[in-house]
């Protein structure tokens, strides 16, 4: 097989549900249930996600719908998010839908633990971007 | 890109998978249940549990029960368990412990 | 490929021949090679047994290396076994390395070679070596 695919996927049309553990990159294109923990989770357009995320990075450009902690968020335009999102840094393009409580300045540590003095939001707001802080 | 499953090594998935339509390959550890069009267990990778697939191919570690339609068993295998293939094909090298019969 | 460490020569190696119009019931030892193209219903015995396509043997298979293009129905204890396309296998196999070529029809259970036979093989792998 293909050495070059280093890169841990669940791709389209699959459907996966259990425990994910080990993974450091790791791109969701399929639906997933499951916790996750991971450095970096990208979730694709097609991708469906629905569980816990504690992860350093993660790039929504699907669905997701969870209790999500991790330090820098990045929601692009085809983003749609439900639950909750625990970020120290979060970007939301235009489009980005946003039906979630968003909490900044998690205590939590998943290894790359940020001095909380540094309380300056680092939230980039586009224009037609929904931020909707629903308490559940 | 082919939409294909990656299960790369050091990644210890439990659960229950299927694959779709896309292949599935892995390098790393899979326990429960997997059910695939084909899938591809690479020398490093680790299997343990249900295999349903069409094609399959083993150069890795695997354990438990396996129904497929082509079954090849490469010369790094290990395979111990319960196989059920229509078509088999076995290399010189693999170590396989269990049963192997027709699919149906 | 697996490579038998004598070469198939009638001069250098004895070998059997169970034609095809052969009807065997009973035990076959030989401390050369065999090749069944008939049937035997029975045990063989032997360094390497070719079971030719067309081959019938119900019973037990004892050997350094077995081939099956034939159709057997017993136990094998060897060394080596090799399952041929046209192979018709269902009973146990017990050997140390397993080839199946794929058009094979296989139902057997795989279970470790038996002391005798892993005696052999690694006696035969500090021949080699020599």
């Amino acid at each position: 097989m293909d050495i070059s695919k280093t890169k841990a996927v669940i791709g389209e049309g699959a459907h996966f549900s259990g425990t994910i553990s080990n993974a450091r990159s790791i791109e969701i294109n399929g639906t997933v249930e499951a916790d996750l923990e991971a450095e970096k989770v990208s979730i694709g357009p097609e991708g469906e996600f629905h569980g816990a995320i504690k992860s350093d990075l993660v790039v929504i450009s699907g669905h997701y719908n969870g209790e999500m902690h991790a330090h820098s968020v990045w929601a692009t335009e085809t983003a749609q998010i439900a639950g909750e999102v625990h970020y120290q840094s979060l970007q939301m393009d235009r489009g980005a839908a946003l039906n979630c409580r968003v909490v900044h300045n998690w205590t939590e540590d998943t290894g790359s633990s940020l001095p909380h003095a540094e309380s300056e939001d680092e939230v980039t707001e586009s224009a037609d971007a929904e931020t909707d802080e629903d308490a559940k | 890109m082919d939409g294909s499953t990656n299960i790369i090594q050091g990644m210890v998935v439990e659960g229950k998978l299927d694959g779709g339509e896309a292949p599935v390959v892995i390098s790393g550890n899979f326990s429960g249940e997997l059910n695939a069009v084909e899938v591809f267990l690479e020398e490093m990778g680790v299997f343990k549990g249900t295999l349903n697939a069409d094609r399959v191919e083993l150069a890795g570690d695997f354990n438990g029960t396996l129904t497929t339609e082509e079954l090849s068993v490469g010369s790094t295998a290990k395979v111990d368990g319960e196989l059920r293939a229509n078509s088999l094909a076995i290399e010189l090298g693999a170590e396989v412990i269990g049963s192997v019969g027709r699919k149906s | 490929m697996f490579k038998n460490t004598e070469s198939n020569d009638a001069d250098t190696q004895k070998v059997s021949v169970i034609d095809d119009q052969m009807r065997i019931t009973g035990t076959v030892i030989s401390d050369g090679d065999v090749i069944l193209a008939g049937q035997l219903e029975g045990q063989i015995i032997c360094n390497k047994l070719t079971v030719e396509d067309g081959a019938i043997l119900n019973g037990s298979i004892e050997t350094g290396e077995v081939v099956i293009s034939g159709t057997v129905t017993g136990d094998v204890a060897s060394i080596n076994a090799h399952i041929e396309a046209s192979g018709h296998f269902e009973g146990d196999l017990k050997c140390i390395g397993i080839e199946v070529e794929a058009g094979a029809h296989v139902v057997a259970k795989f279970k470790k070679a038996p002391a005798k036979i892993v005696k052999a093989a690694a006696k035969l792998e500090n021949e080699t070596a020599e």
